[in-house]
């Protein structure tokens, strides 16, 4: 049976200064998240970034959705985001996946969990470092293992230049991932319903659907996640 | 301004919409060639974290409330001053 996972992602720079502090604007946090989730902000030791965790979540539930369906009806409250664990544990570096960031006292700590959302339940996990969250959801939790993804942090790149900065990291990471050249390869929006669609990426010149990129940026900081959909059998 | 007491024109809710939104759109070019039609994240590239804000800010300049359905309905600028003058109309 063809089968396919879908990838989403967001980050959150926390040098934004309109980042911090939200743990205690209860407005904000009214809008955004169910009592549960207030409750794993304020029993956090890192509560501002617990916030933006939560929120990085929901988001990255949200563009699976919108990638699978095209609707953009987007209702934070009902996204119920679960951790299997409020204690944060350091991340440890993979080969697939890493996180380029340079004076990043700390360390890196991981969580990992679930959104349940009206239309898919999303396996996350969740990066925090003192300057940034990071997470990556996919529609299938064995999946999200095999997906490769890195965070960049590079102060130098314009916004203007950022998404394409981004995606050209992307293309050598996919070229590198399929033994081919990085000029092989293309990612392109294509437009959806007059709006511009989720990346897509090419090789030669010719849409590849086995592969799922997933992009985003926020302040220095730019990632890219990709999978290579892989076949079962019920 | 007190809403239910004297409503004001669509143009005036319009611009007042726009001050709003101008602190979060980072490209300023972007919002010389705004219509009704031109999408806050798409258009003008606000980032969706700050979509909350807006509608935060909206709240407290117009002293209204937005709720989960309506703020979920406001993709645009004209969605946003249609849902401020309903509330205009209601009260």
């Amino acid at each position: 049976m063809a089968y396919s996972a879908i990838l989403g992602n967001d980050l959150v720079d926390m040098k934004d200064i309109r980042n911090r502090n939200r743990a205690g604007d209860k407005r904000f946090l009214d809008k955004l998240f169910t009592p549960e989730e207030q409750q794993l902000i304020f029993a956090s030791n890192m509560p501002d970034h617990m916030v933006w965790a939560l929120w990085s979540a929901k988001e990255s539930a949200y563009k699976i959705i919108n990638k699978c369906t095209g609707i953009r009806s987007y209702v934070p409250l009902s996204f119920e985001v679960k951790l299997n664990d409020v204690l944060m544990k350091p991340y440890i570096e993979r080969q697939n996946a890493n996180v380029e960031m340079k004076n990043n006292p700390g360390g890196t700590n991981l969580l990992e969990g679930t959104v349940s959302t009206p239309y898919l339940k999303a396996y996350i996990k969740i990066l925090l470092t003192q300057q940034c969250i990071y997470c990556t959801a996919c529609s299938d939790n064995y999946d999200l293992e095999s997906a490769k993804w890195k965070v960049i942090n590079d102060p130098s790149v314009s916004d203007a230049h950022q998404s394409h900065a981004i995606r050209e990291a992307a293309k050598n990471h996919i070229a590198r991932s399929e033994g081919l050249n990085p000029e092989d390869i293309g990612i392109i929006r294509e437009q959806v319903q007059g709006q511009p669609g989720p990346p897509l990426v090419y090789i030669n010149n010719k849409k590849d659907k086995n592969i799922d990129l997933t992009l985003t940026h926020d302040g220095s900081y730019s990632a890219y996640a990709f999978i290579k959909q892989q076949s079962k059998f019920s | 301004m007190g809403t239910s007491e004297t409503p004001i024109s669509r143009e005036a809710v319009q611009a007042k919409v726009l001050e709003v939104v101008k602190p979060f759109v980072k490209d300023t070019a972007l919002l010389e060639t705004i219509t009704d039609k031109t999408d806050l994240i798409n258009d003008l590239k606000v980032n969706s974290a700050r979509f909350i804000d807006i509608l935060l800010d909206l709240e407290d300049a117009f002293k209204i409330q937005i709720n989960d359905k309506e703020a979920d309905s406001i993709l645009t600028i004209g969605d946003a001053v249609r849902i401020i003058m309903s509330k205009q109309t209601h009260n």
